[in-house]
């Protein structure tokens, strides 16, 4: 006997509840951007996800947990364990708080969607007191060293490999927080015979309006 | 010496062509077509409007360009070595206002640009004020004036408050 199925039929929320009592691993394929990926659980808890045999970081795994409540692509199938053996690198979550915190995440994306930046607009960290609650605080620790140096959304989903949408949905909370500002470039230009020059000719054709007005 | 590019941006209805049109000294040459849905207005610019003014000896190409993320490849093609950009934003229709301000982070983000924001419609009394559209758009004051058009000088005095903004300081008149 075996828990299969496909994402369109039994999404990600119907079926995590019938896991919980449960310890194995949950193997999920054909999603898009992940390709196959594993989830172990224990007993109503969110041990790891795993992807190409690696464990994916809390920014990482949450964004794959988005994707799938997101689309109905993929097919999974639960193969029950009875050793489950620990990593330092477990998420370790309440599949519980889980859920719930998809929920709210999902409802905010969608609320957001027409107010996200521009991917390509580089944005900059404006202090490094850190976000207080999940999972913002997760995303300002993996992404805070590019943000001191100014980065845009478009990049940092590279760096942090995670869907384009999710940092821009991550950077517009920061703004909100006043967390992170855009970058102006001609702000950030020291003096230079470019600038001079510029300046030099801003004179002259203010020179030419104000000769010309009297 | 070669032309100078202003490049004059924002949403629709912001008043980019009349700002053009004021400015210009040579006949306008717009790209209007008739609106395919309700904007407000029959006819709308859908590509580009360009006009010229000389100022000592120097070409100054005014182009107009459409607020609309698809035209991202037009402003980073204009936006390369121009003197400045003035981002118009009606202060009656905030409707507009994250499009423009995301418009105005994006070219200001990618290229070393002087700039400004021009809040138009301030003759108007129902209209938010510079101060207040600065506000939103997390500008410093200095980079953002309001704008009369049914004032003749109003177009002129944005350019000069976008040259005072390169030159670093309030003009002080001939030394």
């Amino acid at each position: 006997m075996s828990i299969f199925g496909s994402f369109k039929t039994l999404p990600l929320p119907d079926l995590l509840p019938i896991l919980g009592r449960r310890t194995g691993v949950l193997e999920i394929e054909d999603l898009p951007h992940y390709g196959r990926l594993h989830m172990v659980l224990e007993r109503g808890i969110v041990r790891r996800l795993e992807h190409n045999s690696l464990s994916m970081d809390r920014v990482q795994a949450r964004a794959v947990l988005i994707e799938m409540v997101n689309n109905d692509h993929g097919s999974f199938r639960f193969n029950p364990i009875t050793d489950y053996v620990p990593s330092s690198q477990d998420l370790n979550w309440s599949m519980e708080k889980v859920l719930l915190g998809l929920a709210t995440q999902v409802d905010e994306h969608t609320h957001a969607q027409a107010n996200l930046p521009d991917p390509d607009i580089v944005f900059q960290s404006l202090n490094l007191e850190p976000p207080t609650e999940e999972p913002l605080w997760s995303f300002w620790q993996g992404s805070k060293q590019f943000l001191q140096q100014g980065i845009s959304a478009k990049k940092l989903a590279l760096q942090l490999k995670i869907p384009e949408s999710h940092v821009q949905f991550f950077m517009y909370k920061l703004r909100l927080l006043g967390r992170i500002t855009p970058v102006r470039m001609i702000a950030t230009q020291a003096v230079s015979p470019v600038k001079t020059e510029q300046q030099n000719l801003a004179s002259r054709l203010l020179k030419a309006i104000f000769g010309r007005k009297t | 010496m070669k032309p100078l590019k202003l490049l004059i941006s924002g949403p629709v209805g912001a008043g980019k062509t009349t700002f053009i049109q004021s400015l210009s000294e040579i006949p306008v040459v717009e790209t209007d077509e008739l609106a395919s849905e309700n904007i407000g207005k029959t006819y709308t610019t859908v590509a580009m409007d360009f006009g010229m003014l000389e100022l000592d000896g120097i070409r100054i190409q005014l182009w107009g360009t459409p607020g609309q993320n698809r035209y991202k490849f037009m402003w980073d093609i204009l936006a390369e070595g121009a003197l400045g950009l003035i981002l118009l934003v009606s202060g009656e229709q905030p409707q507009d206002f994250i499009v423009a301000r995301s418009m105005l982070e994006y070219i200001t983000s990618q290229h070393p640009i002087p700039y400004l924001l021009g809040v138009t419609r301030q003759d108007q009394p129902d209209v938010w004020t510079p101060e207040d559209v600065a506000d939103f758009f997390g500008l410093p004051p200095e980079h953002v004036i309001g704008i009369n058009a049914t004032r003749a000088t109003s177009s002129i005095q944005t350019l000069i408050a976008l040259l005072e903004q390169i030159q670093n300081q309030k003009w002080r008149g001939i030394p």
